[in-house]
């Protein structure tokens, strides 16, 4: 029997593209189960377009703020009942074929995971990064390339959030998408991938499964791939490795090294900066101006590795706090208290 | 999977170990020589020996001989170094998915960890694979080898071109291919000075797992033997290139000490586990 697919859109802030992306959504050549948005905004407009434009899908809220995509798909997957939860970017139009692309793996039982192309509108993009889309390397460190054409469906160790799905049963059994993933890089999407992946699952990259993503300004606002960008990426990769594969584990030091071995190219760009190299129009304030540029985003990742460490103890203790729960076992000292 | 193999038979030495590594995994294996038994650089090849030794280990006959003129003397070295690997890439690439490019003194020595690497490469998308090779410069003792390293003694990976690479892929140059590769090296972080040092590595493998690559380990002769036939004749046939060899051999600790020294030829003291089917 072919599995049966709910669609979930999580969003903060974006109504226009919102709507783009429903429209999209709405011509696709198999209609899913259900489409659910799942909206973190605080005002009304995506509420007023949803109900107004889109009566067949539902429409759920986050209360929980900005920075909270992972708890948006959380809630997005418990609210749902296909056999299979896909997930779409607010700012991520799908091709009519999408779904079916994105479902056909699924004839395979071992599959939990189906990620497709997401096409940023850069040239080259589809050759760049073939055999590298998806991984998780021996040094800590993921790879994208999620807009690669690797041209046959191939394993890949994660997906990416704005085009992926996953078996509800799999996500099921390792009780969900965790939240306390805060920023502009959540890594909730990495993490629930490795979960399912060492959980013994084979998530897999379908090519032909294609989105056209806008990369729309964030909801909560700045630039794309800004510092703070920066910050979450180390922060949260960090707390991502510690919550799967705990403190013992030699990948967390390796990529605690390799982040530091990457500083390197932030020190080398700025000393071309200061020698003139890389700064065009040479007016005197424009070396260190770009040289000091360089360091901040080498001090924006660092301060993340560092704040990674302390926010990663704080992660293991929740998630045990919410193990514990879901066994119906008490703390020792709440239970005391009563 | 279906994986075939093509050899250039042109050096007797490490050529039954580096055959019987794989032997047992491949469907076919595609023998290229020049029918002249002619080297690219138009010396003599010890061809018919080399066919006697392949004849001696081809147990189940997969070895299919492919002759043809390679030995084109208006070319460069390594274009007919390419020529010719690129005719029998073509040839091994007949009902095959992935070919094994493989030197003769090359030796595979852990076909297991090898071949779950060529899987794994296969399953990334990736069209060719990168697997570490220790260069052997001398044997210098039982099992003992002078082998190419970091500057400051840490073993490297070197490699000279995908070993293995999907059928009818093109080559630009000897064995190197403008493809994707799954890349395999001894750290997490390239280990080879000859790439750059942020470049990804896609898995690991333990020292003992890598290609042992007996690139210049040969008795005097053959080795200025095969200073004449290499596609690299125009660098190894300068006088000084030899002299250094027989020096370096004889006094092999001498040149660890003075490695770090040294602007490059950077080497350390190994061991190198057996081969299978190993005559040393």
């Amino acid at each position: 029997m072919k599995a049966t697919a709910s669609v979930v859109v999580v969003t903060y802030r974006r109504p226009e593209h919102l709507r783009t992306c429903l429209t999209h959504l709405a011509a696709l050549h198999t209609a899913p189960e259900q489409i659910t948005v799942v909206d973190g905004s605080p005002d009304e407009r995506t509420a007023q377009i949803v109900r107004g434009e889109f009566p067949r899908v539902a429409y759920l809220r986050n209360e929980l703020g900005p920075g909270t995509t992972a708890e948006s798909r959380q809630i997005g997957f418990a609210a749902t009942i296909g056999d299979v939860i896909a997930y779409v970017d607010d700012d991520a139009f799908v091709e009519p074929d999408w779904l079916d692309e994105l479902l056909r793996p699924y004839d395979d039982p071992d599959v939990v995971g189906v990620g497709g192309r997401t096409l940023n509108g850069l040239e080259g993009e589809e050759s760049k990064g073939v055999g590298h889309i998806g991984l998780l390397m021996p040094d800590g460190t993921l790879t994208g390339n999620f807009a690669a054409d690797s041209g046959q469906v191939i394993k890949v160790d994660h997906l990416l959030g704005a085009n992926m799905s996953f078996r509800r049963s799999a996500i099921e059994a390792v009780d969900g998408i965790r939240g306390n993933y805060p920023g502009t890089c959540m890594c909730e999407e990495s993490d629930i991938s490795l979960r399912l992946g060492r959980a013994g699952g084979r998530l897999v990259f379908a090519p032909r499964a294609v989105v056209h993503h806008l990369g729309a300004p964030y909801g909560i606002g700045g630039k794309r791939f800004d510092r703070r960008w920066l910050y979450y990426s180390r922060r949260n990769h960090v707390v991502m490795l510690v919550r799967i594969y705990g403190w013992r584990d030699p990948i967390l030091g390796r990529y605690l090294a390799t982040a530091l071995r990457s500083q390197g190219e932030y020190m080398r760009l700025a000393g071309n900066r200061l020698r003139g190299r890389d700064v065009e129009g040479a007016t005197p304030w424009r070396a260190p101006v770009g040289a000091a540029a360089a360091l901040t985003r080498s001090a924006a990742e660092l301060c993340g590795v560092l704040a990674g460490l302390p926010s990663a103890v704080k992660a293991l203790r929740t998630d045990r706090r919410a193990d514990r729960s879901r066994q119906g076992i008490q703390p020792a000292l709440t239970t005391a208290r009563t | 999977m279906r994986v075939s193999a093509y050899v250039l038979v042109a050096d007797p030495a490490f050529l039954r170990e580096s055959i019987l590594a794989y032997y047992d995994r491949v469907d076919r294996i595609v023998l290229s020589y020049d029918e002249t038994s002619t080297s690219w650089t138009g010396t003599p090849l010890p061809v018919a020996e080399c066919l006697g030794l392949i004849e001696s280990v081809d147990t189940e006959h997969k070895c299919v001989r492919a002759p043809g003129r390679y030995a084109r003397l208006g070319h460069h070295p390594l274009e007919n170094d390419t020529f010719q690997r690129q005719c029998a890439l073509a040839e091994a690439s007949d009902g095959a998915d992935w070919v094994l490019q493989l030197d003769t003194d090359e030796v595979v020595l852990d076909a297991a960890r090898f071949f779950r690497a060529l899987r794994r490469a296969e399953a990334t998308g990736s069209s060719g694979l990168d697997f570490p090779a220790r260069w052997l410069y001398a044997h210098v003792g039982r099992r003992c080898y002078l082998e190419a390293s970091s500057r400051f003694w840490r073993a490297r990976g070197g490699y000279p071109g995908p070993v293995a690479v999907r059928a009818g892929t093109r080559l630009v140059q000897a064995r190197q291919a403008e493809v994707p590769l799954y890349r395999v090296d001894l750290r997490p972080w390239n280990t080879d000075p000859s790439h750059h040092h942020l470049s990804s590595v896609h898995e690991t493998v333990p020292l003992d797992s890598a290609i042992a690559h007996y690139s210049w380990v040969r008795d005097d002769e053959t080795m200025r033997r095969k200073f004449g036939w290499s596609g690299h004749t125009d660098a190894y046939s300068k006088p000084e290139v030899y002299r250094r060899w027989v020096a370096r051999q004889r006094h092999p600790v001498r040149t660890v000490l003075t490695t770090p020294f040294r602007r490059d030829d950077w080497f350390r003291l190994a061991r190198v586990p057996e081969a299978r089917g190993a005559s040393l």
